[in-house]
C-alpha cells in the first residue's frame, strides 16, 4: 500500500466530519469583527465594559427572538404572554376608538402588510409580512427576510389555528416545523404577536393617548391617533419582551374616517438594551375572500418536525413543577427567571440539541420539548405576575431547595394578600406584613 | 503528569513544534501583527481578525457539527476572550494561530463538557458495534470504508469526538492534511522543519487518532459520556 492510497483513505474518513458542517456566516462574522475590536480596544484603554454578549446571528437568531415564533421557541426561545387590558373609550377626536375596534371585529376576514427593521448592537434586520386573519379560521403569518439589495427570503410561515387550539411554525430558514398545543393557555392571547389591528387599537386605548387630527394618505381621509405611553405593548413588535421592556414608544394609527378601519400603523419601539424596532403595517385590505385551505400549513418535504409542543398554562403549580423539574437537574434553582436565560440553561440541562431531534421519533421529540417547556412555567408565571403588575419578586440567586423557610417567589394577590412559593416549594397565603418578616435578611 | 495536563491546557506553550503549523500568515506579517497587538493597535485586531475568523469557524465547526448556531457562538466567545488577552500575547510561546486556536479549543472542549447525556454517540457506539467488515483496517487505511459508511452521520460524530480528544498540534495538522489538502511539503515549509519531520509527526497524529477512535468506539456507553 503506497502513501497515496493511505492519504486518500484517511482523508475520506477525517472528511466525514465536514458532514453537515457550514461556511462562515460572513454576516455574523461582521458584526463579531466589529464587536470583537471593541472589545479589545476597551481592554487596551482600560476602558472595557461588559459587552452584550449574544449577536443576533444570523436571520435565524433574529426570527426565534422574535414574537412570531415564540412559542416554538417554546422549543428554543419562547415566552407566553397575557396582557390585561383596560379600554378606554374616548379619545377627543372626531373618531372613538372602540368604534374603530369594533368595526374590525365586524369583518369577517383581513389581510395586510408589514414592513420591519429591527436594530441592535451593529446587526439591522429587515422583513417583509404578509398576515392575513379570518375571523373563522385563524391567522397565517409569512415572513420574508429582506437584504440590502432588496433582495426576499422565505423565512417562516406561521399559523395559529383556534379550532385546533395550536401553532404551526414552519421555519424555511432551517427546514424545520413545529406543532404547538395551548395546554390551558389562551389562544387569543397569542394573537398580539401578529400585529394584529385589534391588538393594536386595544393597547392604544389603554395607554394615553392623543389625536393627531386629520390627514391623507394615498388618497383616503385618515384620522391619526398617537401614544408615547411606554407601557405600549401592541403589535408585532411585542419582541420587546425578548429584549427588554419597551424604554420609549412611539405608536401612530390612522384611521378611514368614512369606514372606521385602519390605513396605516407606525410603531417606533426602543427596548431598555437599546434594540430599536421600527414597523409599519399597510395596505390593508378588509373583507377578502377565504377558504379553510388558505390556513391549512404547507409544510415542504424534507423539513424536520419538532414534534408537538405543549405550552404550559402560566399558573402556581406549573411554575413548581418547573421549579422541582431545575432543581432535580441542576441541584439548585435558576438564578432568575428571565426566559431567554432559563431557556439557555434548561436545554442544556436536558440536552435538548435541536440538531440532533432529527434523531428522535416523534414522541421523544414530544416528550422532550414538553420537559423544557415543563421546566420553563416558572418564567411564563413571573412574565404574566409581571404584566399582570402583581408585585412579583424572586430571589433563586440565594435560596436553595433547602432553606425551607425562605422566600423563593412571591406575588400580590387580588386581596392584598401574598402568595408564597418557599426554598422547599411548599406555598403559602401570608399577608404583606407576615411577607415584610420573611423576607428579612 | 504535569506537562501532560499543561499540554492540553496550554499546548501552545508546551509544543514548539504546533506552533508553525497553522493557516498560512506571512512571517513578516505575523511580526507586524504580533507587535501591534503588544502595543493597543486596533488595526492589528482587526489584521488578525481577518486572517483567522474563517478558518477557526471552519474548524470549531468541523470539530462540533453543523449547528450554525453553536459554532457561532463558540467562535465569538473564542474571539472575545483573545481580544481581552491580545495585547499580552507572547510570540516566543508560539505563533498567533497557535495561541488563536488554544483559546478556541478550550471553548471546544468547555461545549463538550456540557453536552450530557450523550445519547447519539451510545448509539453511533451501537452502530459502529454492529458493522460488519474490517472495521479496524479501515480505521489503520489498510482498506477502503465503503461509502455508506462513509456518508453516514455516526461515522462523523465518531471521527468528530476522536479529533476533538487529540492534542492540539495533532488536530491541526490531521484537519490541514487530510481536510484543508496541504500538503506535507507546503506544512513543512511554513513550519520550518524538514519534510520528513513533518511526516512523522504526521505518523503519530495518525496513530493518536486511531487510539482513541478505537477507544472511543469500544468503551462502554456512559451515562453520562465523554469529556473532553
Amino acid at each position: 500500500m503506497n502513501d497515496k492510497t493511505t492519504d486518500k483513505r484517511i482523508s475520506s474518513i477525517i472528511s466525514s466530519v465536514n458532514r453537515g458542517t457550514n461556511e462562515p456566516d460572513k454576516q455574523f462574522l461582521e458584526k463579531l469583527r466589529e464587536q470583537s475590536a471593541t472589545e479589545f480596544e476597551g481592554y487596551v484603554t482600560g476602558s472595557s465594559k461588559k459587552l452584550a454578549k449574544t449577536i443576533n446571528f444570523s436571520r435565524w437568531r433574529i426570527i426565534m427572538k422574535s414574537r412570531i415564533t415564540k412559542s416554538v421557541a417554546a422549543a428554543v426561545i419562547i415566552i407566553a404572554c397575557c396582557t390585561c387590558l383596560i379600554l378606554w373609550r374616548s379619545t377627543g377626536s372626531g373618531i372613538a376608538l372602540a368604534d374603530v375596534l369594533n368595526r374590525i371585529e365586524q369583518v369577517a376576514a383581513y389581510r395586510y402588510q408589514v414592513r420591519s427593521t429591527i436594530t441592535a448592537l451593529q446587526s439591522r434586520t429587515d422583513l417583509k409580512n404578509t398576515v392575513l386573519i379570518s375571523q373563522e379560521y385563524g391567522i397565517k403569518f409569512t415572513s420574508k427576510t429582506v437584504d440590502p439589495n432588496n433582495h426576499e427570503t422565505d423565512s417562516a410561515d406561521t399559523y395559529l389555528l383556534p379550532k385546533q387550539n395550536s401553532e404551526i411554525f414552519v421555519v424555511h430558514e432551517r427546514k424545520m416545523y413545529a406543532r404547538v398545543k395551548f395546554d390551558g393557555a389562551k389562544l387569543e392571547d397569542y394573537k398580539e404577536q401578529y400585529n394584529d389591528p385589534r391588538v393594536i387599537v386595544k393597547q392604544i386605548l389603554g395607554c394615553d393617548h392623543t389625536s393627531l387630527g386629520q390627514s391623507v394618505i394615498d388618497g383616503i381621509t385618515v384620522e391619526g391617533f398617537r401614544t408615547t405611553n411606554s407601557t405600549y405593548g401592541g403589535g408585532f413588535m411585542g419582541q420587546a419582551d425578548f429584549e427588554g421592556r419597551p424604554d420609549k414608544a412611539d405608536v401612530k394609527l390612522w384611521v378611514d374616517v368614512s369606514t372606521f378601519l385602519p390605513v396605516r400603523v407606525e410603531e417606533n419601539v426602543v427596548t431598555k438594551n437599546g434594540m430599536r424596532m421600527h414597523e409599519v403595517s399597510y395596505d390593508f385590505q378588509w373583507n377578502v375572500a377565504v377558504n379553510a385551505d388558505d390556513f391549512k400549513p404547507v409544510i415542504p418535504e424534507g423539513y424536520l418536525s419538532f414534534g408537538e409542543v405543549i405550552v404550559p398554562a402560566s399558573n402556581e403549580d406549573n411554575a413548581v413543577r418547573g421549579l422541582r423539574a431545575f432543581s432535580s437537574l441542576a441541584g439548585k434553582y435558576p438564578d432568575n427567571l428571565d426566559a431567554i436565560s432559563l431557556n439557555k440553561k434548561a436545554r442544556k440541562l436536558i440536552s435538548l440539541d435541536i440538531d440532533s431531534l432529527n434523531d428522535l421519533a416523534d414522541d421523544e421529540k414530544t416528550k422532550l420539548t414538553s420537559k423544557l417547556m415543563s421546566i420553563m412555567g416558572p418564567a411564563f408565571l413571573y412574565e404574566k405576575l409581571v404584566e399582570d403588575n402583581r408585585d412579583p419578586a424572586y430571589y433563586g440567586q440565594t435560596v436553595g431547595p433547602d432553606d425551607t423557610n425562605k422566600v423563593l417567589m412571591r406575588w400580590k394577590q387580588d386581596d392584598g394578600q401574598y402568595r408564597v412559593i418557599f426554598g422547599d416549594l411548599s406555598v403559602k397565603t401570608v399577608t404583606a406584613e407576615e411577607l415584610s418578616e420573611l423576607e428579612k435578611p | 503528569m504535569l506537562k501532560r495536563k499543561l499540554y492540553y491546557d496550554q499546548s501552545w506553550d508546551i509544543d514548539v513544534f504546533c506552533c508553525q503549523l497553522r493557516p498560512y500568515m506571512d512571517k513578516n506579517v505575523e511580526k507586524a501583527i504580533a507587535r501591534g497587538l503588544q502595543q493597543g493597535s486596533q488595526q492589528a485586531w482587526l489584521q488578525l481578525y481577518e486572517a483567522y475568523a474563517g478558518p477557526v469557524w471552519r474548524n470549531i465547526s468541523r470539530l462540533t457539527g453543523g449547528d450554525s448556531a453553536v459554532v457561532a457562538d463558540l467562535v465569538q466567545e473564542t474571539f472575545l476572550a483573545a481580544a481581552r488577552s491580545a495585547r499580552n500575547f507572547n510570540a516566543g510561546r508560539g505563533t498567533l494561530w497557535v495561541w488563536l486556536w488554544a483559546i478556541a479549543r478550550r471553548q471546544i472542549a468547555l461545549y463538550y463538557r456540557k453536552q450530557k447525556p450523550r445519547m447519539p454517540l451510545d448509539q453511533a457506539r451501537q452502530w459502529w458495534a454492529g458493522l460488519d467488515g474490517e472495521k479496524f483496517d479501515w480505521i489503520d487505511a489498510k482498506a477502503d470504508m465503503p461509502p455508506d459508511i462513509l456518508e453516514s452521520k455516526e461515522l462523523a460524530l465518531l471521527v468528530r469526538l476522536a479529533l476533538s480528544k487529540l492534542p492540539g498540534d495533532y488536530q491541526t495538522l490531521l484537519l490541514a492534511k487530510y481536510i484543508d489538502s496541504r500538503q506535507a511539503e507546503e506544512i513543512a515549509e511554513q513550519m520550518g522543519r524538514s519534510e520528513t519531520a513533518v511526516r512523522s509527526k504526521l505518523t503519530r497524529a495518525r496513530k493518536a487518532f486511531r487510539k482513541v477512535f478505537t477507544r472511543l468506539t469500544t468503551q462502554a456507553p456512559k451515562v453520562h459520556g465523554v469529556s473532553i
